[in-house]
C-alpha cells in the first residue's frame, strides 16, 4: 500500500487513525503494530513472515546480548537479518554474477546453480538496518534492550517508514516507544507535512517520472543530446521529490502518532561537494553507513590510504544496499572515487572556489551519477551518458523526442517550481509568513485561514491527479 | 509555531480524509457520473482461502470507486483543459489547435503512426496483401467483387491543427506502403485520402469532438466508394450531391470530449444534417442482434441493383445512412473478420471491407 493511494488516504488511514485515537493509551503500541502489519500484509501477503522473522532475530539477539551471550547475540543478529536480506535481495544477482563470470572464461558451472524466482519483500533494506543498530547499539552499551516484542516489532514494523525509510534508529525513538504524546497541535503540523509530502510526491515527482521514464525507455537515436540532458534532469528532480516526499509523508505520519523522526533530507541540490551532498541527501542512510560501517572499519582515524579504502568500502556498500546491480555498485563507487578525491585535497580546494562554480560541478557529479542509477545495464548508460556528450551520433531516424516533444506549460512550471522548491525557499517562506502573522494580529485568523486553504488546495490537487491515474475511459463500451 | 492554525489544519486533515468514505455511503457526489463507457469493478467476495486475490480485486475496486472520484476527475480535467490548455488524458486524446481533438496513442499507436515512428513494413504490407488476394480468390469463386476501403484518420486529413510537437512525418505512412504493395495486384483499393482532402475546402469533413468523419465526410466518402464501384458495377447509379438535402446545425458532443468528461462545456461547431431523396434512400428492413461485437448487423432494401455485404468498424456506422440507397439489398455488419459462411449465405454480389487507418494491420487476418 503506498501512502499516494486512494486507498491509503481513504480507507486505511482514517480508520486506523480514528481507532488509534478512540483507544486508550495502553493499547496503542499494539494496534499500531497490528495495524502496520495489515498495511504490509495487503501489499507483500505471507513475507510479511519475513519481517516478523527479522524482527523476532533481532529482539532474540538484543535480549542474548544483554544478558551476556554478547558475541553469540551480535552474530545471530548479523547472520541472521543480513543473510535474509542477502537470500531475497541478492542471491539472483550473484548467482548471475558467477554464471556471467563462469561464461566469460568457459568455466564449469556447479549442477543446480540457476536462477530462481525470489519475491523481493518491499522494505526488506530498511528494516535490516533498522535491527543491526538496534542490536549494535545494545551491543555497544548505548541502550537498553527492549524487553517487550510489541514494543520492539511495532518499532520495527510501523508502517509510516515500514517501506521506505526513513531507517528510524531504536535509540532516537525508544523514549516515544514506551511514552509519547499526542495533540491536536503535533497532528495538525504531521498533517501539515504529510500534504506537503504527498503533493510533493504526486504534483512534482510523477510529473518528473513520465518526462524521464518516455526519455530513458527509447531508443538512443530517437533523440537528441538536449533531450538526455533534460531526461537527466528531470529524473533528478523525481528521485528528489519522490523520495524526499515520501520522508516527508513518513514524518507527517508519525507526528500523527506521536513520533519525532529525524530529517532524511536537507536540499541535497544546494550542496557545493559530494561530501556536502552526502551530509544532505538521504542522511539516515549515511549517517547508518558512517556510524556502522565506516567508524568500526577505522573511518579515517588511521593512514590516509585506510581511510580512502574504509570510504570505497562504504560506498561500493551503499550501492548495492539500493539495488541487486552492477549499476547501482558503480553509482556507489563512482560517488566514492569523488569522497576520495575531495578528501585528497580537491574539498579545500571546492571551499575556496566561487560558491556557484563548486555547486555546478556538485550538480554535474550526481547528474551523471544519476545515469547509472537510474538505467539497468552499463551499455545503456554509457549510451546515455555518449547521447549527453553530444557523442554517438545525432538522431538518423525521425526525430521522436526533440525537447519540444515535452516542454509543454505544465512541465515547464513544474521544472521551475521543482528548482525552487530543491532550494531552502520554503522554510524562509514559512519564517516570512510567521512573521506576517504576527505583526499583523488584527487579521491573523484571515492569514491563517489563507495558509489553510493554500494547503488544502494543494492537496486536492494531489488527490485529483491520484483520481485522473484511475481513471480509463473507452471510445465504445468495454464489458 | 502558530498553533491556531495547526489546530484548524488538524481538524480539516480529519474531515477530509473521512469525505469519500461519506461520499461511498451517502452518495453526496452522484451526479458526477463516470464517461469510461466500461463495467467498473464491482465489491469483490472475500473467498476463503484466496485472500490474495480478494486483496487484488478489493485494490482495484476502491481505485474506481472510491468517493469523489468521478467529481475529482471532472475538476482536474478542467484544471488541465481549460487551465493548462493541455489534455487530461494525453494518451487517450490528443489537443490540438483550434478546438480540435485527436485520438491518442493508446490506440494502436496512432499518433506514433503518423509521426512516421511504426512504419509498416514491406513485409508487413506483403503479407496484407497476400491475404487480401486470398479473399478476393474465395469471393471471386462464388461471382463476388472485393472492394477494400480505407477510412482515413482524422490525423490525416486535418494534420494542420495537431500540435506543433506531433506533426505529421513525411515520409510515407503506413497506408502508402501497403498502397504501393496494393498496386501491384488487381485488388479494388479505395484509397480517399484526396478526394477528403478536396472536400475539406468546402465543408468541414471531420468532428472535432470525436475520431470520426462527420455526416459530410461519410457522403463524400460513400460517393467515393461507389464512383470507383461503378467501373466494374455498371448498375450502380451515380452519385450527385443534389440528390441530398444538407442542412447545417450546431454540434453536440463526440466521444473525444466524452472522454474527457467535459461535453458540457464543448460542441462540435457544425453538424450537418443530411437527408437522401427517396430515390437515393434505403429501408431498413431487420437488425440482427450481434453479441459477439455488441453492434447489431443490419439489413436494407433500396432503389439500386446488387446486394451489398460491407463488414467494417464504427466507420461504417454512418455509412448506412447513404449506400443502401444504391443497392436493392445491403447488409451491414460490425467486424474485424469476414464470416465466409455468413457471405455465402447472403450471395452478395459485392463485398465491401472496411478499416480505418489505424488499423489497416487487421487486413492480415480480416
Amino acid at each position: 500500500m503506498l501512502f499516494s493511494s486512494a486507498i491509503f488516504l481513504f480507507l486505511f488511514l482514517p480508520f486506523f487513525l480514528l481507532i488509534y485515537y478512540l483507544l486508550p493509551k495502553r493499547f496503542h503500541n499494539a494496534f499500531l503494530f497490528a495495524a502496520s502489519l495489515c498495511f504490509y500484509a495487503w501489499g507483500e501477503g505471507p513475507v510479511v513472515l519475513v519481517l516478523l522473522l527479522s524482527a523476532l532475530i533481532n529482539y532474540i539477539a538484543g535480549r542474548l546480548i544483554e544478558q551476556g551471550r554478547r558475541r553469540a547475540g551480535l552474530w545471530l543478529s548479523l547472520a541472521g537479518s543480513l543473510s535474509l536480506l542477502f537470500y531475497y535481495k541478492y542471491a539472483n544477482f550473484f548467482v548471475d554474477s558467477v554464471l556471467g563470470v563462469a561464461k566469460a572464461f568457459t568455466l564449469p558451472v556447479p549442477a543446480g546453480l540457476a536462477l530462481t524466482h525470489i519475491a523481493l519483500p518491499i522494505g526488506i533494506s530498511f528494516y535490516t538496518f533498522q535491527g543491526i543498530s538496534y542490536t549494535l547499539d545494545i551491543y555497544w552499551g548505548r541502550i537498553k534492550a527492549n524487553r517487550s516484542f510489541l514494543d520492539y516489532g511495532t518499532y520495527v514494523a510501523m508502517f509510516p517508514h515500514q517501506i521506505a525509510g526513513p531507517i528510524v534508529r531504536y535509540a532516537d525513538i525508544a523514549p516515544e516507544l514506551a511514552d509519547r504524546t499526542t495533540t491536536i497541535e503535533k497532528f495538525g503540523i504531521g498533517a501539515e507535512r504529510f500534504i506537503l509530502g504527498l503533493a510533493k510526491k504526486v504534483l512534482l515527482a510523477n510529473t518528473f517520472a513520465s518526462l524521464a521514464d518516455t526519455i530513458f525507455n527509447a531508443p538512443p537515436d530517437t533523440y537528441p543530446t538536449a533531450t538526455a540532458w533534460l531526461g537527466i534532469v528531470g529524473y533528478s528532480l523525481q528521485i528528489y521529490f519522490d523520495f524526499s516526499g515520501y520522508s516527508d509523508m513518513a514524518i507527517g505520519l508519525g507526528k500523527m502518532v506521536g513520533f519525532d523522526f529525524k530529517e532524511n533530507f536537507n536540499y541535497p541540490y544546494v550542496a557545493r561537494s559530494i561530501q556536502d551532498f552526502w551530509r544532505r541527501w538521504h542522511i539516515s542512510l549515511s549517517s547508518w553507513f558512517r556510524d556502522y560501517v565506516y567508524i568500526p572499519l577505522g573511518g579515517n582515524r588511521a593512514s590516509k590510504m585506510r581511510t580512502y579504502r574504509n570510504l570505497l568500502i562504504v560506498f561500493f556498500v551503499t550501492g548495492l544496499w539500493h539495488g541487486a546491480s552492477w549499476n547501482f555498485i558503480i553509482w556507489g563507487l563512482y560517488h566514492g572515487l569523488f569522497l576520495l578525491i575531495e578528501r585528497a585535497g580537491l574539498g579545500k580546494r571546492l571551499e575556496r572556489l566561487w560558491p556557484p562554480v563548486a555547486h555546478a560541478y556538485t550538480i554535474l557529479a550526481v547528474l551523471v551519477g544519476w545515469v547509472f542509477f537510474r538505467t539497468e545495464t552499463l551499455p545503456e548508460a554509457i549510451h546515455f551518458l555518449q547521447k549527453m556528450l553530444g557523442l554517438g551520433g545525432q538522431p538518423t531516424a525521425m526525430m521522436a523526442y526533440p525537447p519540444s516533444y515535452f516542454l509543454n506549460a505544465e512541465l515547464i512550471v513544474s521544472l521551475l517550481i521543482g528548482f525552487v522548491l530543491a532550494t531552502p525557499v520554503y522554510p524562509y517562506f514559512q519564517r516570512g509568513w510567521e512573521r506576517l502573522v504576527a505583526r499583523l494580529v488584527s487579521i491573523h485568523i484571515l492569514l491563517n485561514s489563507i495558509y489553510v486553504v493554500g494547503l488544502f488546495g494543494l492537496f486536492v490537487l494531489a488527490v485529483m491527479y491520484l483520481a485522473a491515474d484511475t481513471y480509463n475511459p473507452f471510445i465504445y463500451f468495454r464489458f | 509555531m502558530n498553533s491556531s492554525r495547526t489546530r484548524l489544519i488538524a481538524v480539516v486533515f480529519a474531515l477530509v480524509l473521512f469525505l469519500p468514505a461519506l461520499d461511498q455511503l451517502l452518495g453526496l457526489s452522484s451526479r458526477f457520473s463516470s464517461t469510461e463507457n466500461r463495467q467498473l469493478t464491482g465489491m469483490p467476495a472475500v473467498n476463503f482461502p484466496h485472500v490474495r486475490s480478494f486483496v487484488k480485486q478489493f485494490d482495484q475496486y476502491y481505485k474506481e470507486n472510491f468517493g469523489w472520484r468521478n467529481a475529482l476527475f471532472y475538476v482536474y480535467s478542467r484544471w488541465k483543459f481549460n487551465i493548462l490548455e493541455q489534455s487530461p488524458l494525453p494518451e487517450k486524446v490528443v489537443v490540438g489547435k483550434n478546438g480540435w481533438l485527436y485520438l491518442g496513442n493508446s490506440y494502436n499507436k496512432v499518433i506514433d503512426q503518423h509521426r512516421g515512428l511504426q512504419p509498416l513494413s514491406v513485409d508487413s504490407a506483403r503479407r496484407i496483401t497476400n491475404h487480401l488476394l486470398e479473399i478476393q480468390q474465395q469471393l471471386a469463386r462464388q461471382g463476388t467483387e472485393l472492394y477494400i476501403f480505407i477510412a482515413p484518420d482524422s490525423h490525416t486529413i486535418y494534420p494542420e491543427n495537431l500540435p506543433d510537437q506531433l506533426q505529421q512525418s513525411e515520409e510515407p505512412s503506413r497506408l502508402d506502403i501497403l498502397k504501393q504493395a496494393v498496386a501491384q495486384t488487381n485488388l479494388h483499393f479505395v484509397d480517399i485520402r484526396d478526394t477528403l482532402r478536396a472536400a475539406k475546402r468546402n465543408h468541414v469533413v471531420y468532428y472535432q469532438t470525436d475520431t470520426h468523419w462527420n455526416e459530410y465526410g461519410t457522403l463524400i466518402g460513400c460517393a467515393s466508394l461507389l464512383n470507383y464501384m461503378r467501373h466494374d458495377q455498371p448498375g450502380i447509379l451515380p452519385v450527385q450531391l443534389s440528390d441530398y438535402h444538407i442542412e447545417r446545425q450546431h454540434g453536440a458532443a463526440g466521444d473525444l470530449i466524452k472522454m474527457l468528461t467535459l461535453q458540457d462545456e464543448h460542441t462540435d461547431p457544425i453538424y450537418y444534417y443530411i437527408t437522401p431523396k427517396p430515390s437515393r434512400s434505403g429501408h431498413q428492413t431487420a437488425v440482427i442482434p450481434n453479441e459477439a461485437m455488441g453492434y447489431p448487423s443490419t439489413r436494407f432494401t433500396g432503389p439500386g441493383s446488387g446486394r451489398l455485404f460491407l463488414v467494417g468498424d464504427s466507420f461504417s456506422h454512418g455509412m448506412m445512412h447513404y449506400l443502401p440507397g444504391y443497392f436493392r439489398n445491403s447488409f451491414f455488419m460490425r467486424g474485424s473478420k469476414l464470416d465466409a459462411a455468413l457471405v455465402k449465405a447472403e450471395r452478395p454480389s459485392v463485398v465491401v471491407i472496411e478499416v480505418v487507418e489505424r488499423n489497416i494491420y487487421q487486413l492480415a487476418t480480416f
